[in-house]
């Protein structure tokens, strides 16, 4: 019997620290940008390189704008990304996925072709190759970052479907006539929801370092709006100078990128006991 | 072995084919022309007529592919568009450049994390488990270009111990940042995987045998179990390996190593066609060449896993 899940969440500290981070990074995205008095855009030349003080909790850019104001524009963007990016890629290797480990045959040959074609690219490449033939925005990148990660998750879909589409309870609902429809969406589908659930989490993890590197690159979302990618770009001139720059749009991404990852570590721990790993 | 061998060859070629092909595709839909942006605004029509006809732009998508396709059959791949040197020429002068860096990376991140691996899988459940579980994590978590910097400004730029960029010539000293930088994720991903596997083998019962039979803890742990959890983590070495081409765009970028990343990514801003396809194509090339070394590594690790049966699902 699973213990509920608050109980165990509740003896699992850094989960329940990396459940905080993750609430206040969105909630931060969300209402932070009104509630913050400071605009993330405006110049101030009389405040350019401030170090970290009450004013500015995370000092001030070259321009004189807030750091901190930055970093909440920046989990916005980070965020929103990573979060739809992931859903894209989950959406198409589902669909995906469920046909090709349902029905087989050549389709299954063909899919699986392109699922490893796709991962023999090095990936951030592939990424930036698409982000360059798009023109550079939000959206572009979302759609990078989901035509790079779908594979992984077809992958996994597919396997997990091969390994039911034999299983008893298959078996038994084709006997009393289920549609092939049904058998896929009510019940291969949430039997394997965990595994999905949890490589969801990681992937928006590694979804939110990706977007950061593509912004590093100068090929993400562009300014005004701040990333924590450009930002650090942006500023890297100035490490010697003026290291907290650099060095707070950093924790952001490492925070956020963290707190998902031991979420998902937390959800196998939880869903699925006998994977140690 | 052999028939393996061969079967895993054969499959090498159309995926070497669809490479090209995907990445032919996305260069040629890159938006801008070439030509332009080589002669400038105001060159007249007819010089860039010449050069239009001198790149072969003008000719259909499928005409294009195949030529390229010819070229490469010749083992060339074209002059860059913009410095007119052979591509073939300037990879293999960059190539040793990022392999050298990889080679340095896999080194620093197999001891790294096959070393905390075990510490973690010998002390579990301890505190030294948990507290290098949570390093670990964070070692995946944390941004390469971010983490590059970020040493850069304490061994460099703080303490002075450490060269912050360039190559030096093939001074080992150089080395050091970038082949930590870039190895850091894998050791981190290399440790846990080291953690799990070594778990799962020390709970089977030939290692209560060994140990019943008097073995010293160190040759029960090492000889007779490292060995035999060996196998996902050479996967996880291997295709970590294979794609430091990822991570080295980042970290070359940084600090200004002069290998096949940052030619990549001078090509894709410049939009230098030739560059980019030579460049993704080695790149995916010694991915999938790593991928099979390490699939034939099994056989050493495990001889029972008999390669013969490898490509179907046993039932």
């Amino acid at each position: 019997m699973r213990k509920p899940l608050w109980s165990y969440l509740k003896k699992n500290k850094l989960a329940f620290i990396a459940l905080t981070v993750v609430i206040f990074m969105s909630l931060g995205a969300m209402i932070g940008p009104m509630m913050y008095p400071i605009s993330s855009t405006s110049i101030d030349l009389a405040s350019i390189k401030l170090p970290p003080s009450l004013m500015h909790p995370c000092g001030t850019d070259s321009k004189g704008r807030d750091i901190l104001s930055r970093i909440l524009w920046g989990a916005r963007v980070s965020l929103s990304i990573s979060l739809s990016a992931a859903l894209g890629s989950i959406l198409i290797g589902l669909f995906l996925g469920l046909i090709a480990g349902y029905c087989g045959g050549k389709f299954d040959t063909f899919i699986t072709m392109i699922i490893d074609l796709t991962l023999a690219f090095p990936s951030l490449l592939l990424a930036i190759g698409i982000t360059v033939v798009l023109p550079p925005g939000f959206y572009t990148v979302i759609i990078a970052l989901a035509l790079v990660g779908w594979a992984s998750f077809a992958r996994l879909i597919r396997g997990l479907t091969i390994a039911q589409k034999e299983s008893l309870f298959v078996e038994a609902s084709r006997s009393i006539g289920c549609s092939t429809q049904r058998i896929i969406l009510r019940h291969i589908l949430p039997n394997s929801f965990s595994p999905i659930l949890i490589a969801f989490s990681l992937k928006i993890g590694s979804f939110i370092l990706a977007e950061s590197a593509l912004s590093f690159l100068g090929l993400g979302v562009q300014p005004p709006i701040p990333t924590w990618g450009s930002m650090i770009s942006l500023n890297r001139i100035y490490i010697n100078s003026a290291p907290w720059m650099i060095i707070f749009p950093g924790l952001a991404i490492a925070m956020t990128t963290f707190s998902f990852n031991i979420i998902g570590d937390f959800l196998r721990d939880y869903l699925d006991p006998h994977l140690n790993f | 072995m052999v028939r393996y061998l061969l079967r895993r060859l054969i499959f090498f070629i159309p995926t070497l084919l669809g490479v090209t092909f995907i990445t032919f595709l996305l260069v040629k839909s890159i938006p801008g022309d070439p030509t332009m942006s080589l002669v400038g605004e105001r060159a007249n029509p007819e010089t860039i007529e010449v050069i239009r006809k001198e790149l072969g732009v003008e000719k259909p998508f499928i005409y294009q592919y195949l030529g390229y396709i010819r070229l490469l059959c010749k083992g060339e791949m074209g002059r860059s568009f913009y410095t007119n040197r052979e591509v073939v020429k300037d990879i293999k002068e960059k190539l040793p450049h990022t392999l050298c860096l990889a080679i340095a990376a896999i080194i620093f991140a197999s001891f790294m994390g096959i070393g905390f691996g075990v510490v973690m899988a010998v002390t579990r459940g301890s505190f030294w488990d948990r507290f290098f579980s949570c390093f670990a994590i964070a070692g995946v978590s944390l941004p390469v270009f971010w983490i590059g910097l970020i040493l850069m400004l304490i061994f460099s730029l703080t303490f002075r111990l450490l060269p912050p960029s360039g190559m030096g010539g093939g001074n080992l000293i150089f080395l050091i940042l970038p082949a930590s930088t870039l190895g850091l994720n894998s050791a981190a991903y290399i440790s846990r995987i080291t953690r799990a596997s070594l778990l799962e083998v020390l709970a089977q019962p030939f290692v209560a045998t060994a140990r019943s039979k008097g073995l010293s803890e160190n040759v029960v742990i090492f000889k007779h179990s490292l060995k035999n959890a060996m196998i996902p983590i050479i996967t996880l070495i291997g295709i970590d390996f294979g794609s430091y081409l990822n991570g080295a765009v980042l970290t070359e970028t940084i600090f200004g190593w002069d290998g096949i990343g940052l030619y990549a990514l001078e090509g894709i801003i410049k939009r230098d066609y030739p560059v980019v396809m030579g460049s993704v194509l080695v790149g995916s090339v010694v991915f999938i060449l790593v991928n099979m070394v390490v699939d034939f590594s099994y056989t050493f690790f495990n001889p029972q896993i008999r390669v013969n049966g490898m490509g179907s699902k046993g039932k």
